[in-house]
């Protein structure tokens, strides 16, 4: 929309520059000096014009980028805690689920801080559901290769957290629309 | 020069709390080889990289293990000032021990808790 609006402005400018130029006496020194002018000034406004529609045209880029990788790792992340919460993980799996799920909000954070100024505060909250998890005798006393059963009042201090983050999730995709 | 101990030589795969609940514990890293590499921090006067990454992962019973048992065998002191955490793959590990480890196994200490459970 921008855009359109950007090009149809910068059109109705250039006809008129040009207009001027046509109508110019080139005999006259001051007639070729104006005329040196206007294409000058034709020429910086049409790089001005496809340089902020191009700048506009990365933004939006970088903004789909962005929101596309938020909802992978949220229904990632999701899915991780289903599995988990279902019992369906062995030990080995949700130690290293974890330590993934944080080097890849680590990694999504320092960009978004440094693109969009924008930050996904989610890792104390993935570390707690990491405490929860995995900080109890019964968790240390199983193998590698063991599942692990989460008891009902893990499962509800759980979910109270993924419903946190998942709220988290959602408003630094909104922040990040409205950038 | 720093020392430096990286806990990928020790396993790669770092597991339980104690050494009576599996392999590759948190005590058993602490007793064979953080606590006389800080002795020889201490005695040499120079600090102490402890290098967290490149592991599976960790279970937070083996972190606290091994960090927290400092606080019963030196001071205060030689702990803030020799010891370094790197975790470049996971920060938020530095924060969680200087935050949440340090402070509980101190308040444990000062209430005269023994460091660990005598029936483990």
């Amino acid at each position: 929309m921008f855009k359109n609006y950007l090009f149809g402005f910068g059109g109705l400018i250039l006809g008129i520059l040009l207009a001027v130029f046509f109508s110019l006496n080139f005999s006259k020194t001051s007639d070729q000096l104006y005329g040196i002018g206007t294409i000058f000034n034709g020429i910086v406004l049409i790089v001005i014009a496809t340089s902020l529609s191009r700048s506009q045209n990365n933004s939006k880029a970088i903004k789909d980028y962005f929101i596309q990788q938020l909802v992978q790792l949220r229904k990632d992340y999701l899915s991780f805690h289903d599995l988990l919460l279902d019992g369906c993980l062995k030990k080995s799996a949700i130690t290293s689920g974890y330590k993934s799920n944080s080097m890849v909000i680590q990694q999504i954070n320092l960009f978004l801080k440094k693109e969009m100024e924008i930050e996904l505060n989610i890792q104390t909250l993935n570390r707690d559901c990491h405490f929860i998890s995995c900080n109890h005798e019964e968790f240390d006393t199983k193998g590698n290769d063991d599942l692990i059963a989460i008891d009902l009042k893990r499962k509800v201090e759980l979910e109270d957290k993924i419903k946190q983050i998942n709220y988290l999730f959602t408003s630094t995709i909104i922040s990040i629309t409205k950038n | 020069m720093d020392k430096v101990i990286k806990v990928l030589d020790f396993s790669e795969y770092p597991g339980p709390r104690y050494i009576s609940q599996g392999l590759d514990s948190g005590e058993l890293f602490y007793e064979e080889v953080l606590k006389d590499s800080f002795n020889e921090a201490v005695e040499k006067k120079i600090d102490i990289v402890v290098d967290l990454d490149y592991t599976a992962g960790y279970s937070p019973s083996f972190i606290d293990e091994v960090f927290g048992n400092l606080v019963y065998d030196f001071d205060w002191i030689e702990i803030e000032n020799r010891l370094k955490i790197k975790s470049d793959q996971e920060p938020d590990w530095n924060q969680v021990i200087l935050e949440k480890v340090f402070p509980q196994w101190r308040k444990k200490k000062n209430e005269g808790h023994p460091r660990k459970p005598n029936d483990l």
